[in-house]
């Protein structure tokens, strides 16, 4: 018998369909017209390994969605879906039992309760033994530095610590596979890096798979070992982070603005880096050994009021995978 | 599931309805004043010659106390918060346990019953006392088991009540207003507001009787209604109605449900 992938998503269609209704007294008795908006249409996706695999894409991709058809939240319109060798929506306890799930900006503990409250409530849900309990949880607190605001309403908690509260809650039950939806969303760097660490240190630990979505590809390029970017429903690359880079080539973005209108022409042999213009601001993208003759040649030949220099957006590393593969 | 596990669960969702202690009083003791009003205004009514048709003035008076006593029981139930979750989409952290929903909103329901009924013992008490009433006084051990009957009817009845009102969630954002209504219409049906019995037998038979009424009736005048055994399984009918139609409701949501809108 073939052993089971972790992720196995065979002609996936899912769409959803809401009401646009008026608001207020005037939408109870206005139905409103149905409108069906289609994510996936025959997606198809296999992911295995005990790795942390990234899940990027831009706003809308269907990153989210992705993640609750994955753990039987919501069902799918058609298609296959197994994971760990289950059938998701049948939501059995074994399965469960092996699934941890994060939302970023939703909070999975008690409002007015403090985190161990909530903690507690989990032990006995998952069936977790006291001293696993114990262990697993100071282990986690020190690590991620809240042992000191477990007994602390969470209410009370600022949003990093908060966050950092939730990673413990869905790693408590020692999850196989765990779904983090953008844990480190509006987070200042040191907590960022604070979850990044925690993720990679309970990969290896506990030889998990860890699906972890985000916006930054920097983000996930330091986490994780597999990288998926998804776009309007749409694999457009899977691959390992290695392939990534050298694909998309060690890239910056240099962004320009000049004193003046300037024309393409002027940029002499920049013209091919050179991926927006408009009136005074342009926009390049450089392999890594160009940026100091590219800057060069930009400072001395023309008279420039703004340039940052950036590691490559997802939105424009989509783009060059469209233009690679027409 | 060991016992232990559906009280902790159980026990756990009370602490978190409670973590405002201070209102949590307060709303407990509304319900006390509450129940002293009526008590004083059938109190008053029955002192002026004003007769129920069945009843006695004793058993009057002990109807309405039993009813709220019954009413904690049955009527107090966790299961309202389910159609804001539907609608928040945060009712998917639950979907996520493994743990069966049923087994989980059952926990919750009966430690939120254990507690409020606990309570209550101590505001009725006193008016026993001071009013000289005797609940289970002639009762027998069938009058003892049509009322464990009747309790678990009740309670199995509104919960499904409830449920088929909280899985409108998945079809329709707007159900409060029409809740609102259905509560009022229930407090009078379920008799609440007075014996049933005492104004149409037809009444009496009707699922929103199993709610309040029976009960209620049995421990005010001590004695089995007759014809209990089809009470019941007209009972048992209405239950499985509604239970059927929640189970189509909420299998076909879950099918709708959308999730968190992200
Ligand atoms: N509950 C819902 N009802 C209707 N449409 C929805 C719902 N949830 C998401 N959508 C739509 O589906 C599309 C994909 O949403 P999804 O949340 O999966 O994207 P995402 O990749 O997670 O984006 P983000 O990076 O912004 O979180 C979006 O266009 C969104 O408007
Ligand atoms: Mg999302």
């Amino acid at each position: 018998m073939p052993k089971d992938k972790v992720i196995e998503v065979r002609h996936l269609s899912k769409s959803y369909t809401s009401r646009e209704r008026p608001s207020g007294i005037k939408g109870l008795f206005k139905w409103g017209k149905k409108k069906k908006k289609a994510i996936f249409n025959d997606f198809n996706l296999s992911l295995d390994g005990q790795q942390v695999i990234g899940l990027i894409g831009p706003n809308g991709a269907g990153k989210t969605t992705l993640l609750k058809l994955l753990s039987g939240i919501i069902y799918p319109d058609q298609g296959k879906i197994k994971v760990l060798g289950y059938r998701p929506q049948k939501r059995q306890k074994s399965f469960l039992r092996q699934l941890g799930f994060l939302m970023g900006n939703k909070s999975h503990l008690w409002w007015n309760l403090p985190p161990i409250d909530s903690f507690q409530m989990l032990k006995v849900i998952y069936q977790i033994e006291e001293n696993a309990f114990n262990d697993t949880l100071t282990k986690f607190s020190r690590f991620l530095e809240v042992d000191h605001l477990l007994f602390k309403p969470v209410r009370q908690l600022s949003l990093g610590e908060r966050m950092r509260c939730q990673l413990i809650a869905a790693f408590l039950h020692l999850p196989k596979l765990v779904f983090l939806d953008e844990p480190t969303l509006a987070l200042d760097i040191i907590s960022q890096e604070k979850i990044r660490k925690f993720i990679c240190y309970y990969q290896k630990e506990y030889q998990a798979t860890i699906i972890v979505t985000s916006h930054y590809l920097k983000d996930i390029l330091t986490t994780a070992q597999e990288v998926v970017i998804l776009n309007n429903g749409q694999l457009v690359f899977q691959g390992n982070k290695d392939k990534l880079v050298s694909l998309t080539g060690h890239q910056r973005e240099i962004k320009v603005e000049f004193f003046s209108p300037t024309k393409r022409g002027k940029l002499q042999e920049y013209q091919p880096y050179l991926k927006k213009l408009n009136d005074s601001q342009a926009m390049f993208l450089v392999p890594k050994e160009k940026i100091v003759d590219l800057t060069k040649f930009l400072t001395t030949h023309f008279s420039i009021t703004d340039l940052t220099i950036k590691e490559m957006e997802i939105e424009t590393v989509i783009k060059e995978f469209f233009k690679r593969e027409p | 599931m060991s016992w232990k596990r559906w009280w902790l669960i159980g026990y756990s969702f009370f602490k978190e309805e409670t973590a405002f202690q201070l209102s949590f009083l307060v709303s407990k003791l509304r319900e006390f004043i509450n129940l002293i009003v009526i008590f004083l205004l059938w109190y008053a009514l029955l002192k002026h010659n004003f007769h129920l048709k069945n009843y006695t003035n004793q058993q009057t008076l002990g109807y309405f106390l039993y009813s709220f006593v019954i009413g904690q029981i049955i009527l107090s139930t966790r299961l309202w918060r389910i159609g804001d979750m539907i609608i928040s989409g945060n009712i998917s952290a639950l979907f996520l346990y493994p743990i069966k929903m049923w087994q989980l909103f059952l926990s919750w329901d009966i430690a939120h019953k254990v507690i409020n009924f606990t309570i209550s013992l101590f505001y009725l008490l006193p008016f026993l006392f001071f009013f000289h009433l005797t609940p289970f006084q002639h009762f027998t051990l069938t009058t003892y088991i049509f009322f464990i009957l009747s309790l678990i009817l009740g309670s199995l009845t509104y919960s499904f009540i409830v449920l088929i009102f909280n899985s409108l969630a998945f079809y329709l954002t707007e159900m409060w207003s029409v809740i609102f209504l259905f509560n009022i219409f229930l407090s009078f049906f379920s008799g609440q507001f007075f014996p049933l019995d005492a104004v149409s037998s037809l009444l009496a038979f009707s699922p929103f009787a199993y709610v309040n009424f029976w009960p209620s009736r049995l421990l005010a005048r001590s004695e089995l209604p007759p014809h209990s055994i089809l009470i019941l399984a007209v009972g048992f009918f209405w239950l499985l109605i509604f239970f059927l139609t929640f189970t189509a409701l909420w299998r076909t949501g879950l099918k709708k449900f959308s999730g968190w809108g992200e």
